[in-house]
């Protein structure tokens, strides 16, 4: 019995499921639970996603709503529930006509992310290992909540021009990108300090970046890498100089 | 805690500590005993929520004030999020640590989801021992006793058998837990139900709990919602002269309980809410002096 009260009383509320044998009280009652609901919705999204927020205006809360209608929330944290909200952009027929939309979102949701991912406490000091290790026994430490995203779009461009409300700069921009559809960028995501940042990785040194941060040792990262287009020093200057890799550490 | 200028033993006053507050409350000298924070504004793993925190640890006690175990949920809170709370809980080291007597997990197309809010439970046996299980659990892995706070809500479930006192009662008994007194909360469901004399009622409300089973006590303030004629406990406003007038009756029967100053939304200034929490320990001192 309270189990079914409670599922009931969720899809209600979190489904908009309406029951007919709600009196008026509790029609009433289940309408604040329902627009509190969709308020902290709304809330937690714009916090995760202010570009998507200000590009959409109006339209992002009613694409708010229709992402609650979609997608249920199987998370506690408010914070998280922005996760599916690229994947739903994307599938959305009446955003269509801004296919950059949904890795924007993604772009954002890892920007959001990195501001509170676990701290990554190194030096660069730890770069002396080198001299006395054998790289598969090293692993490089990365920034905080660092991620490469990929995308047919230049997003950090796009993400500039919409946060300066420059409609004609974005305007311009999209006209000229009809003739690059095959174009892929590559950026990262990551923190420094408390403040999260995002870049546009040179193309030469993506290999390096993807591999060394989807591998558990530095010795299995380049061994991955099959035709390397750039020395491993360009990759370790840039990364330095970025902020990008804090140091290194024995592999337990 | 004892006023220097009596032998009064007074309840220590706390305030919510929100976002915009901060700033003034890492600064400030006022007299505040300890802060509540709400558990779910402090997940994140690093950066500077967790600079933060460490940073209002150091300044004050905390009170942490969880908004999402749904404690009366017959489908169980996934350990996932236990553990989350519990790494906080282990971190924090909170002088009080609570939740509500509400369900927020459940069970929808296979899926697990969260509710993000505080439902209400039927006060019968069969939620009696889901939320009792569920206290036990989160007793067991937190090792501390915890606080469960009495609910607003705007619908009545079907299905209750028992009194909300005795529901809450039992379940102190029960699970050894403590209550939260909200006597907003109260007055919220009160008004909302169209009782008589709200302040009436909610007082022999307090009389029906035990005076050995509360823990702390929340003081706030609502908004009426002028189109569908009903209280919000929404926690934008000063405590109303109601509350206030109850606090000094839970004071006279519970005693130098620890007591909080809600305050959630349109949010005042930091002295604002200080000058709420001072009020709230001239009424102590004076109430608690003549008791």
């Amino acid at each position: 019995m309270l189990k079914q009260y409670q599922s009931s009383l969720l899809s209600q509320i979190l489904q908009s499921r309406q029951d007919f044998k709600a009196s008026d009280h509790e029609q009433t009652g289940i309408a604040i639970y329902r627009n509190n609901y969709l308020a902290s919705v709304k809330r937690s999204l714009a916090n995760s996603f202010p570009a998507i927020k200000l590009l959409l205006q109006d339209n992002f809360d009613v694409a708010a709503s229709h992402f609650t209608e979609k997608v249920l929330r199987t998370n506690a944290d408010w914070a998280e529930i922005g996760e599916q909200f690229p994947h739903y952009l994307a599938q959305e027929a009446a955003l269509r006509q801004l296919p950059y939309l949904s890795d924007l979102a993604v772009m954002e949701m890892a920007l959001f992310s990195a501001e509170r991912a676990s701290d990554n406490i190194s030096s660069l000091a730890s770069l002396a290992l080198l001299e006395h290790h054998a790289i598969d026994t090293l692993s490089p430490i990365f920034a905080p909540g660092f991620t490469i995203i990929s995308s047919n779009y230049p997003l950090l461009e796009i993400r500039t021009h919409i946060i300066n409300n420059d409609d004609e700069a974005l305007n311009v921009l999209l006209t000229e990108l009809t003739d690059k559809k095959d174009k892929v960028y590559h950026f990262a995501v990551y923190r420094i300090d408390l403040q999260s940042h995002s870049l546009l990785l040179p193309e030469e040194l993506v290999a390096y970046y993807q591999q060394l941060l989807s591998h558990d040792t530095l010795d299995d990262g380049l061994s991955a890498i099959q035709t390397p287009t750039a020395d491993l020093s360009d990759w370790l200057k840039h990364a330095i100089e970025h902020h990008i890799l804090l140091g290194i550490a024995t592999v337990s | 805690m004892r006023n220097a200028h009596s032998k009064v033993k007074l309840p220590l006053i706390g305030v919510g500590l929100r976002h915009v507050h901060y700033r003034e409350a890492l600064a400030s000298v006022s007299n505040i005993d300890f802060v509540e924070i709400h558990a779910e504004n402090f997940f994140a793993e690093g950066g500077i929520t967790q600079v933060l925190l460490e940073d209002i640890k150091d300044k004050y006690r905390i009170s942490l004030h969880a908004t999402s175990m749904g404690l009366g949920s017959a489908h169980e809170m996934p350990e996932k999020h236990l553990e989350k709370l519990k790494s906080l809980v282990n971190n924090v080291k909170p002088i009080l640590l609570s939740d509500h007597a509400c369900f927020s997990w459940g069970q929808l197309e296979d899926l697990t989801v969260h509710a993000g809010d505080l439902l209400p439970v039927p006060f019968n046996e069969e939620s009696l021992t889901a939320m009792a299980v569920n206290v036990d659990r989160v007793q067991t892995a937190f090792n501390q006793q915890i606080l469960v706070e009495n609910l607003s809500a705007y619908i009545t479930p079907v299905g209750s058998t028992m009194s909300e006192t005795e529901f809450l009662s039992s379940l102190c008994q029960k699970s050894n837990c403590k209550l939260l007194l909200d006597l907003n909360n109260l007055m919220v469901n009160a008004t909302n139900e169209n009782v008589e004399h709200p302040l009436d009622f909610v007082i022999s409300w307090l009389a029906n709990i035990p005076t050995n089973l509360v823990g702390e006590i929340h003081l706030a303030g609502c908004s009426p919602i002028g189109e569908l004629g009903i209280m919000i406990d929404d926690h934008a406003q000063p405590v109303s002269n109601e509350v206030w007038q109850l606090y000094r009756y839970a004071l006279k029967r519970f005693g130098a309980i620890p007591t909080l100053i809600e305050w959630d939304l349109d949010l005042p200034s930091w002295d604002e809410l200080v000058e709420q929490a001072d009020r709230a320990r001239e009424i102590a001192s004076e109430v608690l002096s003549h008791a």
